[in-house]
């Protein structure tokens, strides 16, 4: 038994530290399990299957090297969709972000209407979004449709919304922003809570005390890192775009409406090509990767103010 | 060129909540003027009044002889320190400084990132004002520190950081809302000598806002006592401490606090207290209830005094505080004793503490003080 | 002054566009649609079709089953993940066991993997297991929810070591502890996270989508798909009735209790 002084609450029994390691153990059996099966498990299956020429039901896949990469290279299936969920991602991000922050900034102070406001923009995050898609099919409907009924009083003419390859995209990235706006708005407005009320004092008598001169000296930079946050936030949801696709437009007219997480369902469900589906699978998931890892790397690096 | 200010009846209501009452003084210019009060009084709704940070819900504001009820904080000729000092954490110590003279200076469009570094002029008027940092950071030794962040700064070093952005306007008044509440105690003593120094260096008029009473009494020309919204008193330090004007002064400066004991008159000109016999004016009548203060350091070991029985020492080395419960009515008091002149009282010991009657304050039944005629009164 | 009117007129403009389709959604709900092939379009119902729309929704399809599918599925789902989590979170975060910082980053990598990965090879799993179209393919995938252990892990280090070592010299077991000491004292993030669980998987059309064609065994948002395919041509009435239904729970529940919803929906805030 040694003389030296231990750490509080640590015994030098070595009986104790087994038995303690042996309860962590079991308590991280049933995580661990799931997390293998359900988790890790399945995304070395990915990589594995990309690797095969698998049809769904074929009893004997067979390995195929990087064929399917191959293919996914040359096929523009993919790289249409790979263009519109960009596209998406391009519009729908910077617009519900930048317009979240806006809401925020005149909601943020508003002590009784607030509540209220912040209610009713956020009630589209909340609404199941299949649910939402089909009451904007409603209301796009070409013939019975609000929106056209709208422009046609006002001598404008309607449109075929969903099914006009050109505007198919844009309207798809409107529903985006409409869904997204109240989500990256809640972010902001925990942001503006956590500024202190001290550095507008400080600026007020420094001489910045105007509208431009309060949100350029200290409200910008204090949301820095909420801001890189709420972008990357924002634009993995959006990479992830799929159940608008599915209900209104299953990839049409035409794969003008195509994003990769539609194809990646189409491929691997529909057609049943499940090699060639965890291709994409990869490719989609080492683009979030990407995403994700630019996020720690900035997110640590140059908004830390702590 | 300091100012002086003058406040005129300022009140200020919440709601329902009063949260200052007619306050009226007059600051001179140069002046080091300390706020002093309980958590709550309204000091620092006071301070930020005068900042301009905040309305009065009536009242007038004069700062440098011109009113300045309309005008907003950046053209009152103030600066202010903050009790978390308020750094603006992405900017640089050197771009935190510069903040006040480039708002002032420099129009928008010259503060935009662009321009600043190409346009001849605008680049002229950085380097003075780069030049003007330079000379207010070394002035409080601190220039080693200009291109750090305030999150790798000390709390002492961020609060010069603070005054350093503060002298570079060059107010006319120093407003400072208890700038040494966030430093450790060694630290504090320290900067209580040098906001000290840096007050009669600069000759500026100097309004400082604190709960302690210890930076009260050793920093200012003059003193305001504050308590629930209310202007108690405004003196030197020494006449809040020997001449406080209400009960509520007297018990709120001064560690250990003044030992009180309330009586009755019970003939022309004689009040018992806590088993003591005290003189008072004559005039007032048989079995008014009066108050007799006395501070710690005035009661003695005496043959002749008030009885009580010792129930804690505290051997302070150049003090001793003796609690001692008075036998007439079971209240503790505490005496200042020095142990070179007295022998140390033990625990359970039956003494008789009598007061010095030069330095004893009487007061009425509303707390205000009562000069007394005791010879050498100090009223 | 103008200031603030601006600032208004700005929020009920904003507010009141985002609110269009739903608004319209409700409006359609009620409306015959006789009524909707008209050239005029009102908000207001000219023809209060409601009951008939309604009734529809809840018989011409079983509407009733996708929405209890939908309490018990998200049920059994949130309960899964606490059960698997809580006991993993306190190893973590206050047991000493070696392999434990390698567990844990396995939980930050887990985290960055979004579900759709797995969607594949979970299907392949479940089809091997010929537990297709069941409720343990809707279930089971969501046992170990990285987010809900690295939460309570974060509660967990917050509670004082000195509580449970008072508890062991008590006699409490480890179990005890987990169930008796660190559950209350993380309940605000077991709050929050139920909310974000629960109304992720509410919402969820993907994967019922990949895992179950019983409609007997559809979630909400896929038994809204089935309506649809079921209903002929574009009778919006009792459609719109549905969406209501299936999305009203959700949105009235936030409603009452927006703190909570907003705080468990931004919880990936907390990094």
């Amino acid at each position: 038994m040694s003389s030296s002084p231990q750490a509080l609450g640590h015994l030098p029994i070595d009986g104790r530290d087994r038995s303690e390691a042996a309860t962590a153990w079991a308590f991280s059996l049933p995580s661990i399990g799931f997390m293998t099966v359900m988790l890790f498990g399945p995304v070395l299956a990915v990589f594995v299957i990309s690797l095969t020429d698998w049809q769904f039901g074929d009893p004997n896949p067979a390995f195929a090297g990087l064929k399917n990469y191959a293919e996914l290279i040359a096929d523009p299936v993919f790289w249409t969709a790979l263009f519109n969920t960009g596209f998406y991602v391009g519009i729908v991000v910077p617009a519900s972000v930048f317009g979240g922050l806006g809401i925020a900034l005149l909601i943020s102070g508003l002590t009784r209407l607030g509540t209220f406001y912040r209610a009713i923009h956020f009630i589209p995050v909340m609404v199941t979004t299949v649910a939402a898609a089909l009451a904007w099919e409603a209301l796009l409907h070409p013939t019975i449709g609000l929106l056209n009924h709208i422009l046609r009083a006002m001598g404008l003419p309607g449109h075929n919304w969903l099914q006009e390859p050109a505007l198919v995209m844009p309207v798809l990235c409107v529903l985006g922003v409409w869904e997204t706006l109240g989500f990256t708005m809640v972010l902001f407005l925990a942001g503006l809570s956590s500024i202190p009320n001290e550095l507008y004092d400080a600026a007020a008598i420094d001489g910045a005390d105007g509208i431009w001169d309060r949100f350029v000296t200290v409200t910008w930079p204090m949301l820095g890192p909420v801001t890189l946050f709420v972008f990357i936030v924002t634009a993995t949801r959006a990479f992830k775009v799929f159940d608008f696709v599915a209900v209104l437009t299953q990839g049409g007219p035409n794969k003008a409406s195509e994003v990769l997480m539609y194809t990646i369902y189409s491929e691997g469900f529909l057609f049943l090509r499940t090699g060639y589906a965890s291709a994409l699978t990869v490719v989609f998931l080492a683009i979030i990767l990407a995403f994700t890892l630019v996020q720690s790397k900035i997110f640590d690096k140059r908004v830390h103010y702590e | 060129m300091p100012h002086g200010l003058t406040l005129r009846r300022i009140a200020k209501t919440v709601g329902k909540q009063t949260i200052l009452r007619d306050i009226s003084l007059d600051v001179r210019p140069g002046e080091f003027l300390t706020l002093v009060g309980p958590s709550g009084c309204g000091k620092s709704t006071l301070l930020r009044i005068i900042a301009g940070l905040d309305r009065q819900s009536s009242g007038e504001v004069w700062i440098g002889g011109r009113r300045a009820d309309d005008l907003p904080p950046k053209h009152r000729d103030v600066a202010m320190v903050f009790q978390s000092y308020a750094l603006y954490p992405h900017m640089t110590v050197r771009a935190n400084v510069a903040v006040p003279l480039r708002m002032r200076r420099l129009k928008r469009w010259q503060r935009m990132p662009v321009v600043r570094s190409v346009v001849p002029s605008v680049r002229r008027e950085e380097t003075r004002i780069a030049d003007k940092v330079d000379e207010i950071t070394r002035s409080l030794a601190i220039e080693h520190l200009l291109a750090r962040k305030p999150r790798e700064l000390s709390g002492g070093q961020r609060q010069r950081v603070a005054l350093a952005r503060a002298m570079v306007r060059e107010p006319a008044i120093f407003l400072m809302d208890e700038p040494l509440s966030n430093l450790d105690a060694a630290m504090r003593i320290q900067a209580r000598a040098e906001i000290a120094q840096l007050h009669r260096r600069l000759g500026v008029t100097f309004i400082y806002v604190t709960h302690d009473q210890t930076e009260a009494m050793t920093m200012s020309d003059r003193v305001v006592v504050m308590l629930q919204g209310e202007l108690l008193q405004i003196d030197t330090p020494e006449t809040i401490y020997s001449a406080p004007a209400d009960l509520r002064v007297a018990a709120f400066v001064g560690t250990p606090k003044i030992n009180v004991l309330e009586g009755q008159v019970v003939r022309d000109g004689t009040l018992e207290a806590g088993g003591g016999v005290f003189q008072v004016p004559s005039g007032i009548a048989v079995g008014t209830r009066m108050s007799v203060g006395i501070r710690p350091e005035a009661l003695k070991p005496a043959d002749h005094g008030m009885a009580a029985r010792v129930t804690h020492v505290e051997n302070l080395g150049s003090d001793i505080l003796v609690h001692a419960t008075l036998a007439s009515n079971d209240q503790t008091i505490i005496a200042r004793l020095d142990p070179f002149q007295t022998a140390r009282p033990t625990f359970g010991s039956e003494i008789k503490l009598a007061p010095l009657m030069e330095r004893i304050l009487l007061f009425d039944d509303a707390g205000n003080r009562i000069p007394s005629t005791n010879a050498r009164s100090v009223a | 002054m103008m200031k603030t009117v601006l600032r208004h007129t700005i929020l009920l403009f904003t507010g009141t566009a985002l609110m269009v389709p739903v608004v319209w959604m409700i409006s359609l709900s009620f409306k015959s649609s006789a009524e909707m092939f008209l050239p005029e379009i009102h908000l207001w119902p000219q023809t209060w079709n409601a009951a008939e729309n309604y009734g529809a929704a809840f018989t011409k399809s079983p509407l009733p089953k996708f929405l209890l599918n939908g309490v018990l599925v998200c049920g059994a789902i949130l309960a899964l993940q606490i059960a698997v989590a809580l006991p993993f979170a306190y190893a973590l975060a206050k047991l000493r066991f070696k392999g434990r910082e390698v567990l844990f980053s396995f939980v930050i990598a887990g985290l960055m993997i979004p579900p759709q990965v797995l969607a594949i090879p979970l299907f392949v799993l479940f089809y091997q297991l010929k537990l297709l179209d069941t409720f343990a393919a809707l279930i089971l995938p969501w046992g170990a929810s990285m987010f809900c252990i690295f939460l309570l892990r974060q509660f967990f280090r917050a509670v004082p070591t000195e509580i449970i070592d008072a508890a062991r010299l008590d006699g409490m077991s480890e179990l005890g502890i987990v169930l008796r000491i660190m559950t209350p004292a993380a309940l605000p993030a077991i709050g929050a996270f139920a909310i974000f669980s629960v109304v992720s998987h509410w919402n969820d059309l993907f994967w019922p989508l990949i895992m179950v064609k019983s409609e007997s065994l559809a979630m909400p948002p896929l038994g809204l798909v089935f309506f649809r395919s079921g209903e002929s041509g574009t009778n919006y009435g009792p459609l719109m009735a549905a969406s209501v239904i299936v999305a009203a729970p959700l949105v009235v529940a936030f409603v009452f209790a927006q703190k909570y919803f907003i705080e468990g929906m931004t919880l990936i805030n907390r990094r």
